[in-house]
């Protein structure tokens, strides 16, 4: 059901990639400042297309939102260590993917208290680390594993132009061969014509 | 969660509010993971307008970037420090590989330098571009004392505080630095010398215009470089001027010298306060009531009693000789100043 009552009881329907719709309470939507700004005024006819998330992610969306819709008004994010049990679940029994996953649609949502709390624990995760340990956390290659996949490049590419040389040569030795006959037969003309031109003047 | 998180593949405004949380000791590490890294931080971060970076130290072997009321970001030392222990770390900086080491206890990174003034300026370069921001204070010592002009070279905005210390075993300072301190170097603000001036040495031109002026070991500062000095706080340590001296001071404040003036300090070894007050009699009004006073500058001062005096225009100042030996003088109101 969609409907443009404010109340809390009213529910919308939200459809995800898959084309699954699911109920999602309006106190929990308003929430998301992105649904704020689109549908709260004028409602929605059918179900409200967020096709760019799963099924799996906008319910761990709304799922937060639903549990937040009493706390009182987001004012700056809270220090992690203020927490409570739920939140610290709710975010510990994520895997890494559907972490991404959730702050993407948090972000397109514009869910503020989410999105802080998501990036917060990102910036923790960093805390205390030298470079190379971030490089590990932020999964980007080392200096040494840049270093050997260069290293396997060049061997690459140096073996290719070896075998391009090789089709190179292989090709010049070809049209020399088909060349000879040629060049044989004007040769073994040329001499015969010599030989025929002597003899006609020693005549 | 502690599964390693690909951050680069984060859109850009979480990322913006990621980096948002990380403090600057955070980011420098961050810089040197990848070009993109260094690059998301240089355009996604928001600098805060309360930021000040400071350059310098006070510390013998190191030499450091530090943010004001937040703490070291990058330092220098001497390669000669490296333990033969220690794991072998690198990072691109200034074109070149750099060994650094991460101090765990104070969570910043150590880098590694032949000469670590050159190392200074290098990292240096690198939090100005990193973090798009002028240095505002340098602290130098005779050693790095050429870092003063090095910074004022490199950007427009004219540093807002200098402060230079003289190690304890270290030799005073020159004329020539001093007087490049006082008159020529681009300074808008503070002025705070913590060293010996050389033997016999003299100022013989008029001070220019500096909010706070402080002078630990001031013992070359007459009535006549007094007479010129327009500033808001001015701290004399160790000085050599008299009662006679601080009566004509008075007189010259009373009649519009000095118009700026909020704090006065100097360490006067006694007080004569028939010459201290010679000719003010008149105007002074003996104040018991014990008051506490703040500076413009922070320098917070109890005047246990002490006599009013007042202006023309109405200003009153409180004269105060503490048995610290240390004569104060209150200009009134308190005054907070932005340093911005």
């Amino acid at each position: 059901m969609t409907s443009p009552a404010s109340s809390s009881e009213v529910k919308y329907l939200i459809e995800s990639s898959e084309g699954n719709t699911f109920d999602v309470s309006g106190a929990a939507l308003r929430q998301s400042n992105t649904f704020n700004a689109m549908f709260l005024n004028i409602g929605a006819d059918g179900p409200i297309p967020f096709t760019d998330y799963n099924e799996a992610t906008l319910k761990k969306v709304f799922e937060y939102c639903e549990h937040s819709v009493n706390e009182e008004n987001y004012s700056g994010p809270k220090h992690q260590d203020d927490l409570s049990k739920w939140d610290l679940n709710f975010f510990n029994e994520m895997d890494q993917k559907m972490f991404i996953d959730v702050i993407n649609a948090s972000n397109f949502l514009d869910i503020e208290r989410l999105t802080s709390y998501c990036c917060e624990r990102i910036a923790r995760m960093l805390r205390g680390k030298n470079t190379q340990e971030m490089i590990k956390v932020i999964t980007l290659p080392t200096a040494e594993e840049l270093e050997a996949k260069q290293k396997v490049e060049e061997k690459k590419a140096a073996a290719a132009k070896k075998v391009a040389e090789k089709a190179a040569e292989t090709a010049e030795k070809t049209e020399t061969l088909e060349e000879l006959p040629v060049q044989q037969l004007v040769q073994t003309t040329r001499n015969k014509l010599t030989r025929k031109y002597l003899s006609f003047s020693n005549e | 969660m502690t599964s390693p998180f690909p951050l680069l593949r984060v859109p850009n405004l979480p990322l913006a509010r990621i980096i948002d949380f990380m403090e600057p000791n955070e980011l420098v590490p961050l810089s040197f993971c990848s070009q993109k890294s260094h690059s998301v931080i240089k355009t996604l971060r928001k600098a805060s307008c309360d930021e000040h970076l400071l350059v310098g130290g006070s510390e013998k072997n190191v030499l450091s970037i530090l943010f004001k009321n937040f703490g070291c970001v990058l330092s220098t030392t001497d390669s000669a420090y490296i333990s033969s222990f220690q794991k072998e770390e690198y990072v691109k900086l200034g074109g070149q590989q750099v060994r650094v080491k991460f101090h765990r206890l104070r969570n910043h990174l150590i880098t590694y330098w032949e000469d670590k003034l050159t190392g200074l300026e290098a990292i240096t370069d690198y939090v100005i571009d990193l973090f798009n921001i002028d240095v505002s204070e340098v602290c130098i010592s005779k050693y790095s004392f050429k870092m003063i002009e090095w910074v004022n070279n490199r950007q427009t905005t004219p540093l807002k505080k200098i402060v230079y210390m003289a190690m304890a075993w270290g030799p005073c300072s020159s004329e020539d630095e001093m007087n490049y301190i006082l008159k020529d170097c681009r300074c808008s603000s503070e002025i705070l010398i913590y060293s010996e001036a050389p033997p016999n040495f003299r100022f013989l031109n008029n001070f220019r215009r500096i909010d706070c002026l402080d002078i630990s070991n001031s013992k070359w500062v007459t009535i006549d470089n007094l007479l010129s000095m327009d500033g808001i706080d001015i701290i004399l340590g160790s000085s050599t001027l008299t009662s006679s001296d601080m009566n004509v001071f008075l007189k010259h404040w009373l009649s519009g010298g000095c118009p700026r003036l909020k704090l006065f300090l100097a360490r006067i070894d006694t007080v004569d306060v028939s010459q201290l007050l010679d000719g003010l009699v008149h105007n002074a009004v003996l104040v018991v009531d014990r008051r506490d006073y703040t500076s413009p500058f922070g320098h917070i001062r109890t005047l246990p009693s002490g006599v009013d005096i007042r202006r023309a225009d109405g200003v009153t100042a409180t004269v105060c000789y503490q048995q610290t030996g240390k004569l104060v003088i209150a200009v009134w109101p308190e005054t907070t100043y932005n340093y911005n």
